[in-house]
């Protein structure tokens, strides 16, 4: 266990006043069986009108409007966490998994993901953690990490002919690799100790015992 | 037998709506295969876990029905995202009346006029508070005239997505005085993919940012709600009479048109052996696109489409090709037969109406099949008679 400190601020500059401004982030960290949030302190600027949800995807939303003129937008959070509480989450509930076990837009495994999948040396016997884990490690292996080859909108597929990307990048492929192995696997966005920035890694739902979401690029 | 039909199968759709986007217990019982469900583009993860006021997902259901030489009719396709064309059996109607009263006195023909009334039903029975509201993408849309005849006749607002405006997890609709009213009910009518660009495409101009927000609070109806074109998806079609039986436990008092699933190994052999005489369809095709017809293919041709299906058994559905009954038309003056459908409408209120009317359609070339009206079909007022 640990008790851990963030704060984390994100602001945008807009070259002239904007108005009519409507916007939703994401960027609150959640309880779970992992991490417990103690203190939670949220400032966003302007704040005229603000409303809370969770969406779909069991992320914890902010979202609003501003119809006065503003030059900046800011958003920062901040509070305390423990952590460590647990090395894996129980697998949820197989109804909420399902849709994991298919590509989104990004993940579509084109032909070059389906030639690297093939391979692969996964072993009959392996289970869905090791697999997961190995395949992993073998992309951290084959996969350069280069900032700057690709941008937001690079799909897995076109990552993986390029051999090179960021942790976006990792994540993407991962998650198409698990989706081939028939593991339910999804892209997940969050925060890593020392980085200063957000982080992307891929997490496999690999049954009972959850892959301790390992970022596939550290 | 059709009314009961049409409502059975509403509301099986709608409870399997109410399944895909909850527990699932359909797949999970192994009626549906998962992967019809989860690939199809018509599934929208964004929807998952949200209930819809009263449960209700469908509300304006058109089904599209062709009834064979044998007399017996078939279910082609449910429509149950934005179903269009209510508003022309409506107008031809009106125009009948005029031009030859005597024949609503004298015939017994069920009135059509209450298509509104039962809108207004279905509109009030969702409403979370406020105002009815008719979404328009504008002026330019082809089917503006129904929008605004539509409000007209319900008496709901008919607005465009500027004229509405998401406060505190509210709806409001912007009046011309610029004060805000509560909306309580919205019939859009614009797709999924444009209502809210903040949890949509996010390029949309027309739709209004954070309304599905407020829709997920349970703080305004959507009529339709989003995320039904899972339901009828071309490849979940195969599987709405079993879901009569699976939701209802009831037999299905309506036929769908005899579809195989190559995706089943059976089903995958009948096709083979009969693949002349069927026509095949690509499940993520629409507007009648993907469609190609076994008997119409070269040798090379099938050869080609073959290898295809067998590749990707799950992207299409064959059917059996349904000599569907003439109906005839006036020509230039003259009476001939031509192709025609019939989209029934089914709106779910208090409970499944079924409006006394419906949109017939017809083909204007005498070899086609397509009656659709953006490749040249029109269409007649329907009477349904009342001995």
């Amino acid at each position: 266990m640990k008790d851990l400190i963030f704060n984390y601020t994100m602001r945008l500059d807009f070259d002239e006043p904007v108005k009519n401004h409507r916007f939703t982030v994401k960027c609150v960290p959640s309880d779970s069986e992992r991490q417990k949030i103690k203190k939670l302190d949220i400032s966003i600027f302007p704040d005229e009108e603000l409303s809370k949800g969770t969406d779909s995807f069991g992320n914890i939303c902010i979202y609003g409007s501003s119809d006065m003129p503003h030059q900046c937008f800011e958003i920062s959070v901040k509070g305390e966490a423990v952590t460590g509480l647990s090395d894996h989450e129980t697998g949820e509930a197989e109804y909420k998994v399902g849709m994991y076990r298919y590509p989104t837009f990004y993940t579509v495994p084109g032909e070059r993901i389906k030639a690297y999948f093939a391979g692969l040396e996964l072993k009959e016997g392996m289970s869905a953690f090791e697999k997961a884990a190995y395949m992993s490690a073998q992309l951290h292996r084959d996969f350069k990490y280069e900032s700057g080859a690709t941008d937001i909108n690079t799909t897995a597929e076109a990552a993986m002919e390029l051999g090179k990307g960021v942790c976006q990048d990792y994540s993407h492929i991962l998650t198409a690799l698990c989706h081939l192995a028939g593991i339910p696997a999804r892209y997940v966005v969050g925060m890593l100790i020392g980085e200063g920035a957000s982080h992307a890694w891929g997490r496999c739902m690999t049954g009972g015992c959850g892959m301790p979401s390992t970022p596939p690029m550290t | 037998m059709l009314e009961k039909g049409l409502k059975q199968r509403v509301k099986a759709l709608n409870l399997f709506l109410s399944d895909i986007y909850g527990e699932k217990k359909i797949i999970k019982d192994k009626v549906v295969p998962e992967e019809f469900v989860y690939a199809s583009s018509g599934y929208l993860a964004q929807c998952e876990g949200i209930r819809p006021p009263k449960d209700i997902y469908s509300h304006i259901s058109g089904i599209d029905l062709v009834q064979g030489k044998n007399g017996e009719w078939y279910v082609l396709e449910d429509n149950l995202r934005v179903p269009s064309g209510a508003s022309y059996p409506m107008i031809a109607r009106e125009l009948c009346r005029k031009s030859s009263p005597k024949t609503f006195r004298n015939m017994q023909i069920e009135d059509n006029r209450n298509y509104a009334d039962l809108l207004r039903r279905t509109m009030e029975n969702v409403n979370t508070g406020g105002h009815n509201v008719i979404l328009t993408p504008g002026r330019y849309n082809a089917a503006y005239f129904e929008h605004s005849y539509l409000a007209e006749r319900t008496g709901a607002h008919l607005a465009n997505g500027h004229e509405l405006t998401v406060e505190n997890d509210r709806l409001y609709f912007i009046g011309s005085n610029g004060k805000k009213e509560p909306v309580g009910a919205v019939y859009r009518r614009i797709s999924d993919e444009y209502l809210d660009p903040m949890n949509f495409n996010e390029e949309s101009v027309i739709g209004i940012p954070h309304i599905f927000d407020v829709f997920r609070k349970g703080n305004v109806a959507l009529i339709n709600a989003p995320g039904n074109g899972i339901a009828d998806d071309k490849g979940i079609y195969y599987f709405v009479p079993a879901m009569v039986r699976y939701y209802l436990g009831e037999e299905p008092i309506l036929q769908n048109a005899p579809t195989y699933l190559p995706f089943y190994e059976k089903d995958m052999a009948y096709v083979l052996e009969n693949f002349d005489r069927l026509v095949l369809k690509d499940v993520a095709e629409a507007g009648g696109y993907g469609v190609v017809f076994g008997s119409s293919m070269s040798a090379k041709q099938k050869e080609d489409f073959i290898a295809l299906l067998k590749r990707e058994p799950r992207r299409f559905i064959a059917q059996e090709v349904i000599d569907f009954m003439d109906l005839d038309i006036m020509d230039n003056g003259e009476k001939v037969p031509r192709k025609a459908d019939l989209r029934a409408f089914v709106l779910m209120a208090d409970e499944p109406l079924v409006w006394k009317s419906g949109l017939t359609r017809f083909s204007r070339n005498p070899d086609s099949f397509i009656v659709n009206s953006s490749q040249g079909g029109c269409f007649k007022d329907t009477w349904v008679l009342s001995r």
